[in-house]
């Protein structure tokens, strides 16, 4: 085997020096930031979230009453999954319905709310929660301030970046009377609302007097 | 060095080294190589839209239920609502040949509610679609802050006709600046890009990219040769595609 010049010594040592300087300058090979994955694949929406998750927070005034409450909201989502013809395409039917007691970063809602556009929950992330639907319970007499005669109110709870300048809700906070778990209008309604299902059936949109 | 290797390599190096440097070389070049971007608005997936995109069921004279309202407020004592309201819907509707109104074959038809966004009980509010607001700067709202328009798609609903989700609201956050005491047609290229978000189409992956196809999202302002402020073919197309279900999941 030939021994290498000083010169082709230097050479080597100068591809080397270069392959280095090279390949440590040149972009990040992009690593998993651990920031979740927006999709419109499914109702779920976000990749990271393998199935339907609500987090509940109640009106302290209902504390007595949690597990009632909860049991009830439990009947109507299964109500829900039994009824609606979407829940299986939705992607809601690859692992059981999970309701649980706290929210991440919500406190009760205070003041009237609008009943558009509001927000009632962590707002703008990268690492959204896995709860699809935040749910707060509210007695009676916090109902009045916050919904005054609306009978809920949906806000959306957390957004996702998916532009530079575009931002999209991933989950959504229904605000709700008490007494309004088990009826109809819950079921047919704002539950299918809260977890991003058409309505089924309901009163008949009242539209605006728009022009061209 | 023998006469002979000389020869060969005329200032004394071996052959194999320049072959060497080649190889470093390349493979150099390879990982700084700048990575390409897919075209934005015209492939690819998540490009949220309105849910009324898919259909058509109004009139020559109301809307229907798949038609697409919109209302517009003022956040700021510049310009009042009905200024933004008519500027908005100059835009949207006064250009045939180069506007949103009318696109896929009348599935986007838009109509301008007769009051601002907050005159509206909130049952019929909840029913308009689109809301355009402006405001001298948008620093409670991260997405926009102080420099740029931006737009929130909210209350999602699931089509499983498309297999995707898509929104019942869209509200679009302009600045100020972008659309008042400008020129018409930056005021328009505004207008009809955040317009655009809503419909479906995508910003470029950056500045000066995606633009070998003439769109209004990615015109002079993102950096590309060309300053079109009107929906070109391509975006109408491509907003096309959005409304046939066949350029989503």
């Amino acid at each position: 085997m030939r021994k290498l010049s000083n010169r082709e010594l230097a050479h080597v040592a100068a591809m080397l020096g270069m392959l280095v300087i090279g390949v440590r300058c040149g972009p990040e090979v992009q690593q998993d930031s651990g920031d979740a994955h927006f999709t419109t694949q499914n109702a779920l929406m976000v990749a990271e979230r393998r199935a339907l998750q609500l987090c509940v927070e109640l009106d302290p005034a209902l504390e007595g009453q949690s597990e009632q409450l909860l049991e009830s909201l439990e009947q109507d989502v299964a109500a829900l999954a039994e009824a609606h013809p979407d829940w299986q395409s939705a992607g809601f039917g690859r692992a059981p319905v999970r309701v649980q007691r706290g929210c991440p970063g919500t406190a009760m809602p205070s003041g009237r709310m609008q009943s558009k556009g509001a927000r009632l929950g962590p707002g703008l992330t990268s690492r959204p929660s896995p709860f699809r639907t935040f749910v707060h319970i509210l007695g009676e007499a916090k109902a009045q301030e916050v919904l005054g005669d609306e009978p809920a109110v949906r806000a959306h709870a957390e957004l996702m970046r998916v532009e530079d300048h575009m931002a999209a809700e991933v989950s959504t906070s229904l605000v709700i009377r008490a007494s309004a778990l088990g009826t109809e209008a819950f079921r047919q309604t704002w539950l299918p609302t809260g977890v991003g299902l058409k309505t089924l059936g309901g009163p008949a949109a009242v539209s605006p007097d728009s022009v061209k | 060095m023998s006469l002979k290797e000389a020869a060969a390599s005329p200032r004394g190096t071996s052959p194999w080294i320049f072959v060497a440097w080649a190889a470093v070389l390349a493979v150099v070049a390879a990982r700084n190589m700048p990575v390409a971007h897919a075209s934005h608005s015209h492939t690819g997936s998540n490009q949220l839209h309105i849910s009324t995109i898919h259909g058509n069921d109004g009139t020559s004279t109301s809307p229907g239920g798949q038609d697409e309202q919109y209302c517009a407020m003022s956040h700021t004592s510049a310009v009042s609502s009905t200024w933004l309201g008519d500027n908005v819907q100059d835009t949207l509707i006064n250009y045939p040949g180069n506007m949103w109104d009318g696109a896929a074959n009348w599935r986007v038809d838009l109509w301008r509610t007769q009051k601002a966004c907050n005159e509206y009980d909130s049952a019929t509010r909840g029913t308009i679609e689109i809301e355009y607001y402006v405001k001298e700067d948008w620093w409670d709202v991260e997405l926009c802050q102080g420099y740029y328009s931006c737009v929130v798609a909210d209350n999602g609903v699931w089509d499983s006709v498309g297999g995707h989700t898509h929104y019942k609201w869209m509200y679009v956050r302009y600045q100020l600046e972008h659309i008042y005491n400008t020129t018409a047609e930056r005021k328009r290229k505004f207008i009809n890009h955040e317009t655009g978000h809503v419909l479906g189409l995508r910003d470029p992956a950056g500045q000066g990219t995606d633009c070998a196809v003439t769109s209004v999202m990615h015109n002079d302002l993102y950096g590309c040769g060309y300053s079109v402020w009107y929906p070109t073919s391509s975006d109408l197309a491509a907003v096309t595609r959005v409304a046939d279900r066949t350029n989503t999941y």
